[in-house]
C-alpha cells in the first residue's frame, strides 16, 4: 500500500497508523523481531545492528487500569505503560527498553523491575535500561559512553554474539538515509504552499520511529511526489513543549486553520536533524548523538532552550509560538516564565496551551482568537 | 490557627538549644554573607564539599521548613503564581524562591541572604527547573549533579546492612565514576568563583566527623526503636535530627548527634517516655508537618498513640553513613543511590519494611509519598496504612481538622486491634 499504486492519503493514512498505533502496526507487519522504546535517546541503531525492529511506543488513555497504579507517583502517560505491560498489551515485543530521557521514566524502570521481582510481569517482554544523561560536560559524556558500550554488549548477547563495527556503521547508514530524508520533508513542510496538515506532518515524523526503514522510506518518497500544495489559511505555528502522545493537539490547530511549520519536542527533528558520522567509533559516535543533542524541552539550561525556540521559530517562518504542555509534564512549568521573556524579547507572539493528557485537548478561547487572526498583536503570557 | 497554638511540647533540652543555636548560626551566617559568598543547596547534594571548602550554605528544605514553621507558605506560593512559576509543583522546593519573589520584608530571621551559587541533584526535572530558575531571577550560578540509574534487573535488598562499609561492592562503578568527576568540577567551580580553598585532607575530617555523628544518630534511633514506650517522638527527633543533619561533618553536628543520643538514653533509662500510656507506636512516611508539630502530639492524648518513626532519624542512621579510603569516592557513594533509598522501589520499600518490624509499628500514616509497593509490603505484614494525598508544605492541601478526622477514624477502625495484639504478644 505505501508504493506507488497508492494515493497519498492512502499512504498518510498508514503513515499516521504507524505512528499513533504503534502495536497496532507490530501485529500487521511482517518484519521483528521488535523492540519496544520508551523515551527518545534509545540508541536504536544498535538494535537495528542486531537485526531488531525498535517500535517506538506511546502511552495509552487507559485511565481505568491505570488506577489500579495509584500511588506509584508515576504520571498517567508513564502509568499507563506499566498497565498496558502487566495486562499483556507488550507481549508481541521480545525487549523492552526505557531510556532516561526524562526522571520519570527512571521511576517507570524501577516500578517495572520491582513487578517483574515480585512475578507480577508478563514473561514478555525481557525489560532493559539505557542510561544517558545530557549534561554538557565531560564527566557525562564519558558516562555515556560507558553506558552505550554496555547496551551495545547486552543486545549483542540477545542475538547470541556479538555486534561488529561493521554491523554499527551499516546500521548508522540505514538510519542517516532517513535522517535525510526526514530534513527534506521538513523543508517541504515549512513551504508556502505547504502540502501537508500539521497532523500529516506529525505522523511522517512519528512513523520513522515504528515502521522499518526502507518502508518508511518509499511511503515518505512516494508521498512528497504526489501531494499537491494546499493553501494556508492560519498562522504559522511553531509548537513547543511536551511530545505529544497523540495526534489529537495537532488535529484541533488544524481544525482551526493554523500550521504547524516545526517543533521542539521529540517527535520533530531536534534530535534527528544531522546525520551521525560514525568514523572508526561508531558507538562514541552514538553517545555523542543521543547524549548530547540540541536543545530540547526539559534538558537544556533554561535560558538555551528559550532562545533556541525563537531562532528555531524564525527560522521556520513562524509568527507564533505555542507551547502545548500536558499537565502532567510538570518541569515545562518551570521554564515557561523564561521562554515568555525571551519569547518577549525577541517579539514573537506566545501562548501557552495546558492539556490534561488524556482528556480530549480543547483550544482554549484566547489561543482559537489568536489562530482566527482576531487578534494577531497579542503578547506572551 | 495561630503559629503559637500550632507549637508542639518538646519533651528534650538539645531539641530547645538546637532551635536557639541555629538561630545564632543562621544570624552569623548573615552577617558573613555581607563579605563572601554563601551556596544555597538541596538536601540531597553533597553539602561536604562546600564545608571542606569552607563555604557556608543553607540548606533549601531546610529554609522551607522554617517558612512553613512560621505560616509563610501561602505568600510563597502566591508569589510564585504571579511570577507565572507552578505554585502546585516542587512546593517543598520552591518556596524560598517563592518568599523572594514575594520581597515583603517579612522573612523569618531576617531573611535567607542571596546565594552567590545553587546546588543540587536532577532528582527530578521539576527539581532541578527550580534551582535554575532562582539562579536565573538572582544571577548566581547553578551546578547539578546527574540522576543517574542503575540498569541492573537484580540489586541487592538489603541495603542497609552493606552500604556503610561494602558500597563499592553493591554500587554500580559507572555511577561512582561520573559523581566523582562532577565531584571535581564542583570544587573547581568553588574555588574559583567563591573564592573557597578546598582541601582533600580537610574533606577526609569532615567525612569523619560525619560518620561518627552518623553513628549517634544509629544507636538514637535503635534505641528508639527497642524502646516500650517510646522515650520520644517525632516531636523532638525530626526537628533534632533535620537541623543538626546540616551541620554535618563538623564538630557542631557531631556535638549535637551526641547531645540527642545521650538525653534519649538517659530519658530510657529513666524510664521516661514521650506518651506514659502509649497505647499505638505509629509511623510518619513523608515530609515533616512543620507547620503543625502539635499535631503529631494530638493523637498521643485522644489514643495513647505516639509517632515514633519519621525518615528524618531513620535515613540519618541508615542511609549517610560510608567508610573508605578515597574520600571523594567515598563521598559519592553516598549521594548517588540517596533517591533510590528514599523515593524509589525496591529500596525504599524494603526498608520501610525493614524499619516498621523494628521500631514495632502498629500503623503507618503516608502523607504525600509515592507509597504502592510500601503500602503493600506493610499491608501484607499486618500494619495498616492511611495513605493521604497532600503536600507537607502546602497548607491548600490540608487541613488540620481533616487530618485529625481521617487519623483517628483511621487509629479507630484499623490500627487499635493491631496494637492490641502486638501488646498482649508482649512486643
Amino acid at each position: 500500500m505505501t508504493g506507488s499504486n497508492a494515493s497519498p492519503d492512502q499512504i498518510l493514512s498508514r503513515l499516521a497508523r504507524a505512528a499513533f498505533d504503534p502495536l497496532g502496526w507490530v501485529e500487521t507487519a511482517a518484519s521483528g523481531p521488535y523492540v519496544g522504546v520508551v523515551g527518545f535517546d534509545v540508541p536504536t541503531e544498535i538494535l537495528v545492528a542486531a537485526g531488531l525492529h525498535p517500535v517506538q511506543l506511546r502511552g495509552a488513555p487507559i485511565a481505568a487500569t491505570v488506577a489500579d497504579f495509584d500511588g506509584l507517583g508515576l504520571d498517567p502517560v508513564a502509568a499507563s505503560h506499566v498497565a498496558s505491560f502487566v495486562r499483556g498489551d507488550y507481549a508481541a515485543l521480545d525487549y523492552l527498553v526505557i531510556s532516561h530521557d526524562r526522571s520519570m521514566n527512571a521511576k517507570l524502570f524501577y516500578v517495572l523491575r520491582e513487578l517483574a521481582r515480585l512475578g507480577e510481569l508478563p514473561q514478555r517482554p525481557r525489560l532493559a535500561f539505557v542510561d544517558l544523561r545530557h549534561m554538557p560536560r565531560p564527566a557525562t559524556s564519558a558516562y555515556n559512553r560507558r553506558r552505550v558500550h554496555q547496551f551495545a554488549e547486552l543486545v549483542g548477547r540477545w542475538c547470541g554474539g556479538t555486534l561488529t563495527d561493521v554491523d554499527l556503521q551499516r546500521a548508522i547508514d540505514e538510519t542517516n538515509l532517513t535522517r535525510r530524508l526526514l530534513r527534506s520533508f521538513e523543508a517541504a513542510r515549512r513551504s508556502p504552499e505547504a502540502p501537508f496538515r500539521s497532523t500529516d506532518a506529525l505522523a511522517v515524523l512519528g512513523a520513522a520511529q515504528v515502521m522499518e526503514p526502507a518502508e518508511f522510506r518509499r511511503a515518505v518518497v512516494s508521498l512528497l511526489d504526489g501531494v499537491g500544495g494546499r493553501p494556508e489559511r492560519g498562522p504559522r505555528l511553531y509548537v513547543s513543549g511536551s511530545t505529544p502522545e497523540d495526534p489529537r493537539p495537532y488535529q484541533a490547530l488544524d481544525s482551526l486553520g493554523a500550521v504547524v511549520v516545526s517543533e521542539d519536542h521529540d517527535l520533530g527533528l531536534r534530535r534527528r536533524a544531522e546525520p551521525i558520522e560514525p568514523g572508526d567509533d561508531p558507538l562514541g559516535a552514538l553517545a555523542s548523538a543521543y547524549g548530547t543533542p540540541p536543545p530540547v524541552a526539559g534538558w537544556e539550561p533554561l535560558g538555551a532552550r528559550a532562545r533556541h525556540a525563537v531562532d528555531a521559530a524564525r527560522a521556520a517562518g513562524a509568527t507564533v509560538v505555542l507551547e502545548v504542555r500536558y499537565l502532567h509534564d510538570r518541569a515545562l512549568g518551570w521554564e515557561w516564565p523564561s521562554m515568555r521573556r525571551e519569547l518577549l524579547r525577541g517579539g514573537i507572539d506566545g501562548r501557552s496551551w495546558q492539556i490534561p493528557w488524556p482528556e480530549a485537548p480543547e483550544v482554549p478561547e484566547p489561543i482559537a482568537s489568536l489562530i482566527a487572526g482576531g487578534d494577531a498583536q497579542m503578547s506572551p503570557r | 490557627m495561630s503559629e503559637a497554638s500550632r507549637r508542639s511540647t518538646k519533651v528534650l533540652a538539645v531539641t530547645t538549644d538546637l532551635n536557639r543555636r541555629q538561630r545564632e548560626w543562621f544570624a552569623e551566617v548573615r552577617e558573613r554573607a555581607a563579605e563572601r559568598p554563601i551556596a544555597l543547596v538541596n538536601a540531597d547534594a553533597p553539602h561536604e564539599v562546600f564545608r571542606a571548602a569552607g563555604v557556608d550554605y543553607v540548606v533549601v528544605q531546610w529554609w522551607s521548613s522554617l517558612l512553613s514553621a512560621k505560616q509563610r507558605a501561602s505568600a510563597s506560593l502566591s508569589a510564585l503564581r504571579e511570577r507565572g512559576y507552578p505554585d502546585d509543583d516542587e512546593q517543598y522546593s520552591a518556596l524560598g524562591l517563592g518568599e523572594m519573589l514575594a520581597g515583603a520584608g517579612e522573612e523569618p530571621w531576617g531573611g535567607l541572604p542571596r546565594p552567590a551559587m545553587l546546588s543540587g541533584v536532577v532528582t527530578t526535572d521539576g527539581s532541578a527547573r527550580v534551582l535554575e530558575a532562582w539562579a536565573q531571577e538572582i544571577g548566581a550560578t547553578c551546578f547539578l549533579f546527574e540522576s543517574t540509574v542503575d540498569p541492573r534487573l537484580d540489586v541487592e535488598r538489603r541495603w542497609w546492612d552493606r552500604l556503610a562499609h561494602d558500597w563499592p561492592l553493591v554500587l554500580d562503578p559507572d555511577r561512582l565514576d561520573l559523581m566523582v568527576a562532577e565531584l571535581e568540577e564542583l570544587i573547581g567551580i568553588v574555588d574559583r568563583r567563591l573564592g573557597a580553598d578546598f582541601s582533600v585532607d580537610r574533606l577526609a575530617e569532615v567525612m569523619a566527623l560525619a560518620n561518627e555523628q552518623l553513628e549517634y544518630y544509629r544507636r538514637t534511633r535503635d534505641l528508639i526503636a527497642t524502646s516500650v514506650p517510646a522515650p520520644v517522638s517525632v516531636v523532638d527527633t525530626m526537628p533534632a535530627t533535620m537541623v543538626s543533619q546540616w551541620h554535618r561533618g563538623s564538630s557542631v553536628g557531631r556535638d549535637a548527634a551526641k547531645a540527642l543520643y545521650e538525653e534519649v538514653r538517659a530519658r530510657v533509662e529513666a524510664g521516661q517516655s514521650a506518651c506514659a500510656d502509649e497505647q499505638i507506636r505509629l509511623m510518619w512516611l513523608g515530609r515533616g508537618l512543620w507547620s503543625d508539630m502539635a499535631l503529631y502530639q494530638h493523637f498521643e492524648t485522644e489514643f495513647g498513640a505516639v509517632f515514633v518513626w519519621s525518615m528524618y532519624l531513620s535515613l540519618a542512621a541508615d542511609g549517610y553513613l560510608r567508610y573508605g579510603d578515597d574520600p571523594l569516592r567515598t563521598l559519592a557513594s553516598r549521594f548517588v543511590p540517596m533517591i533510590e533509598i528514599l523515593r524509589m522501589p525496591t529500596w525504599s520499600s524494603a526498608w520501610h519494611d525493614k524499619e516498621a518490624q523494628l521500631h514495632q509499628i502498629d500503623g503507618v500514616i503516608s502523607l504525600g509519598e509515592e507509597d504502592y509497593f510500601s503500602a503493600r509490603a506493610l499491608e501484607a505484614r499486618g500494619i495498616p496504612v492511611l495513605r493521604i494525598g497532600a503536600t507537607n508544605v502546602d497548607p491548600r492541601t490540608w487541613s488540620r481538622r481533616g487530618l485529625i478526622e481521617q487519623i483517628s477514624r483511621f487509629l479507630d477502625d484499623r490500627v487499635a486491634p493491631v496494637a492490641a495484639r502486638r501488646r498482649e504478644s508482649g512486643r
